[in-house]
């Protein structure tokens, strides 16, 4: 039985109860992104403390150079000069040990990040590296490669009067009754300053995600959308896609979603696929089906995008 | 075979794709090119889903200090999980990291490609590629800063830092460990078969005179071009520009200056002599 030192075990730390995906999240790391918690009295879905972290895991099962699996399926994520993440099998308890004060941003970077999508993992939900809309009573990921105009496309949509459910990482709960339904994360997006400047936000008040990143942590609290809503449709922006946008179908969907699935390389690491590619076989067959969208980042292209997304959505 | 990387090293125009589209014909005499999107085989190593794949991390999270840290620490990562060879195509000169490392890690590198050509026909290539006019060119070719970004803040790619034409060039030619495999763009030209032959035989790819030919013959100029109108080529060419233009050697005499082609020979004539290009062509 593995135990790590942890402050919590001796030190009742200061506790911000808050929401991600609907978990109930004690943290004794300030997570100013998530919302507050407002359900009902349960114990904690995840709990962060701070704590050391051993340099190796016993009985690795993978041994990557910023990625440990121990034997019992524990996980130390490492970003040097930032924090070492320590997350338990089950993707309830995330130990953080930090190399910079505990409300640095950056923490919260690679927390939202890599160790998210273990949580997600370990918990058998299929996250997906996508913004997420929602379109009528339903959610619509946006979904791409890092740079291919996610975020932004986002916050396009907000400027049109749509909620958004989801930034960078759209959580699918695919075994939800009544089919895939996504899991509102927090109401923040991600935006580079030339992003930014498309949608007219004054960036002298916004905090840097990270400093020395021209790259802002934009709240967008009135437009977030706080119910889980079924998954309508899955829009893949791909920026070498010549002409119209095409629908994929059975493998072909599949293996998109695989290429469009969040650090899909930990799915295979922490053996997740057992539950991943039932999940994906789900959100392939969603009714408005996954698409390929020719997608440039430049400003006429992307208000074509939006109307072409929202044709797409409306079948 | 030991996992490790194959770098198809280049200056941009002065080849590379095309010397790709000839192994993939090579390598895989079956398959047809992926056009419009560009060959599979030989990714950029611009690209963010190496170090994504290799570090479990989002790229555009890092700091360019934290990236060109991190970027050897993945490639020998990838090197370590492979089983053969990777291919990758770089044009970025070969950069030392501010500690010192360098990004494309020796002790994982089987062999290196450098494709040349007389950068007098790259400015040329250049200009048309990036619609930008000739002196503009000129002087990419001859600013040590010359960084291949897109626009937006975060390129799909990493911003490349290529330096000057010499200077690229003499980075991988000084590379330690097995000398480079140098391949002249007019020589490419003049002898497709002749010249893939060299790159096999560096590179330990099993090839006959008929495979050698076919992938010649697949790679022609008209062919190409007549594929790209048909089906396009997205090659990161400016808009409308086609990216398979001409394929031609000596077209500077024609387009360039005197002024031009001075400045050309000033700043690059002693590492032009070494590729066996001439003052006067």
């Amino acid at each position: 039985m593995l135990t790590y030192a942890s402050l919590a075990d001796n030190d009742p730390l200061p506790s911000c109860d808050r929401a991600l995906c609907g978990w109930r999240v004690a943290s004794a790391l300030p997570l100013p992104d998530l919302i507050p918690w407002t359900g009902d009295d349960r114990a904690p879905d995840l709990t962060i403390d701070v704590g050391a972290a051993p340099e190796r895991l016993p009985d690795l099962t993978v041994d990557r150079p910023l990625l440990q699996v121990a034997g019992d399926g524990t996980c130390r994520f490492a970003m040097p000069g930032v924090a070492v993440y320590l997350i338990d099998p089950a993707g309830t308890r995330v130990t953080i040990d930090p190399a910079l004060p505990l409300d640095a941003s950056d923490i919260r970077v690679f927390l939202l990040g890599t160790v998210f999508a273990v949580l997600c993992y370990r918990r058998g939900l299929l996250p997906l590296h996508a913004s997420c809309v929602r379109i009528g009573n339903a959610a619509v990921a946006l979904a791409g490669q890092s740079g291919v105009g996610k975020s932004t496309l986002a916050a396009l949509f907000i400027r049109r009067g749509h909620q958004v459910l989801a930034d960078d990482v759209t959580v699918v709960d695919a075994a939800a009754p009544g089919g895939p339904r996504v899991l509102p994360a927090f109401p923040r997006l991600k935006l580079w300053d030339d992003a930014i400047k498309k949608i007219d936000i004054p960036t002298d008040r916004l905090e840097r995600t990270r400093p020395g990143l021209e790259k802002f942590s934009v709240p967008i609290t009135e437009s977030y959308c706080l119910e889980p809503l079924p998954l309508a449709a899955v829009m893949h922006l791909d920026d070498r896609e010549p002409g119209a946008p095409r629908r994929l179908r059975g493998a072909a969907a599949v293996e998109r979603l695989r290429l469009d699935t969040y650090r899909r390389g930990l799915a295979t690491r922490l053996g997740a696929p057992a539950s991943i590619l039932p999940a994906m076989l789900r959100v392939a067959q969603i009714p408005g089906g996954d698409w390929v969208v020719p997608h440039r980042r430049d400003g006429e292209e992307e208000d074509e995008a939006i109307s072409k997304i929202l044709r797409l959505s409306a079948v | 075979m030991s996992g490790g990387f194959y770098w198809i090293a280049s200056y941009p125009k002065s080849g590379n794709t095309w010397l790709r589209l000839l192994l993939f014909s090579l390598l895989y005499p079956d398959r047809s090119f992926d056009f419009p999107t560009g060959p599979i085989f030989a990714p950029n190593i611009g690209n963010r889903t190496d170090v994504e794949e290799a570090l479990d991390i989002e790229s555009a999270d890092l700091t360019a200090d934290e990236l060109a840290r991190l970027r050897p620490v993945a490639y020998r990562a990838l090197a370590a999980g492979a089983s053969g060879p990777l291919y990758r195509k770089v044009h970025e000169a070969r950069i030392i990291n501010d500690v010192g490392v360098p990004l494309f890690p020796p002790e994982v590198t089987l062999g290196t490609i450098y494709v040349v050509r007389d950068p007098r026909d790259v400015v040329v290539s250049w200009s048309h590629f990036f619609r930008c006019d000739l002196d503009e060119a000129v002087a990419a070719l001859c600013d040590v800063g010359t960084t291949i970004r897109t626009g937006a803040r975060l390129p799909l790619q990493f911003p490349q830092l290529l330096s000057n034409w010499g200077d690229h060039a003499q980075s991988w030619l000084a590379a330690p460990g097995r000398a480079p495999c140098v391949l002249r763009y007019e020589d490419l030209i003049a002898d497709p078969a002749a010249a893939l032959r060299s790159v096999a035989e560096y590179a330990s790819i099993p090839h006959s005179s008929s495979g050698l030919e076919k992938a010649a013959a697949a790679t022609r100029f008209d062919a190409l071009r007549a594929l790209e109108r048909q089906s396009g080529y997205v090659g990161g060419q400016r808009a409308a520009a086609p990216f398979f233009r001409r394929g031609q050697t000596g077209v500077w005499r024609q387009a360039l200056s005197d002024r031009q082609t001075a400045r050309i020979w000033r700043t690059h004539g002693a590492v032009m002599r070494r590729f066996g290009y001439a003052e006067n062509g």
